[in-house]
């Protein structure tokens, strides 16, 4: 599966597996609910 | 020289237009112009020692969902976003009802839409080694919310990342300003 891309300031690439795994550890979803206001 | 009153006839000198040239409130400080389907933005550096608190503005920018929001971390020199001790707490309300909802969280929450998202979010206190916090009252395609909250780490922050807490964002920028301090 091919992970997101992150932007720092304008340089935008593909996360590494190491930021993809922390970022799914987060509760980040590909496409979700809304975490506010449910 | 913050204020100065001139009269009629006055000749403006170059050294009063440079003044008041650098003198605004309101300093911009940093920007991104969002990419496409990414999944987060990290401005960095653009909080310092010259600045104590900070707008945020967000412009026509797109959430790959209508139904998330946007989370802000605060990164440390080294760039390793501070993911712990976030507090807030506000409420909301939708479009379809006056029932006023509260909620509170362990996240620095605003608004994001699915289209054209535009807003502004005020953080103080991020650069100086002590707590920060943010506050923000925005307006989505659903919902219209007022946050604040604080970050309880007593450490120096020089970026701000931001981040959909589900799918990307696409197109638009993101500004930093900083309020002049004297």
């Amino acid at each position: 599966m091919t992970r997101p891309n992150i932007q720092i300031d304008d340089e935008v690439r593909e996360m590494t597996e190491e930021e993809y795994e922390a970022l799914l550890a987060s509760g980040w979803t590909e496409e979700g609910t809304n975490g506010l206001a449910g | 020289m913050a204020i100065k009153t001139f009269t009629t006839g006055e000749v403006l000198t170059a050294s009063d237009t440079n003044t008041y040239l650098a003198n605004s409130g309101l300093v911009y400080v940093a920007s991104a112009n969002v990419g496409s389907g990414v999944s987060s933005v990290t401005i960095t550096n653009c909080f310092n020692t010259t600045y104590d608190a900070y707008e945020v503005v967000f412009s026509n920018v797109d959430g790959s969902t209508g139904t998330s929001a946007l989370i802000l971390q605060l990164v440390d020199s080294g760039g390793t976003p501070a993911t712990t001790n976030y507090k807030s707490t506000g409420f909301y309300m939708t479009y379809v009802s006056t029932t006023l909802n509260g909620i509170n969280g362990t996240a620095w929450e605003a608004s994001l839409s699915a289209s054209n998202f535009g807003g502004k979010i005020s953080i103080f206190n991020p650069f100086l080694a002590v707590a920060s916090y943010y506050n923000s009252t925005t307006a989505d395609d659903t919902y219209f919310r007022v946050f604040g909250g604080i970050h309880t780490t007593a450490s120096s922050y020089v970026s701000l990342k931001i981040a959909p807490n589900s799918g990307t964002l696409t197109g638009g920028n993101i500004v930093v300003y900083g309020y002049r301090k004297a």
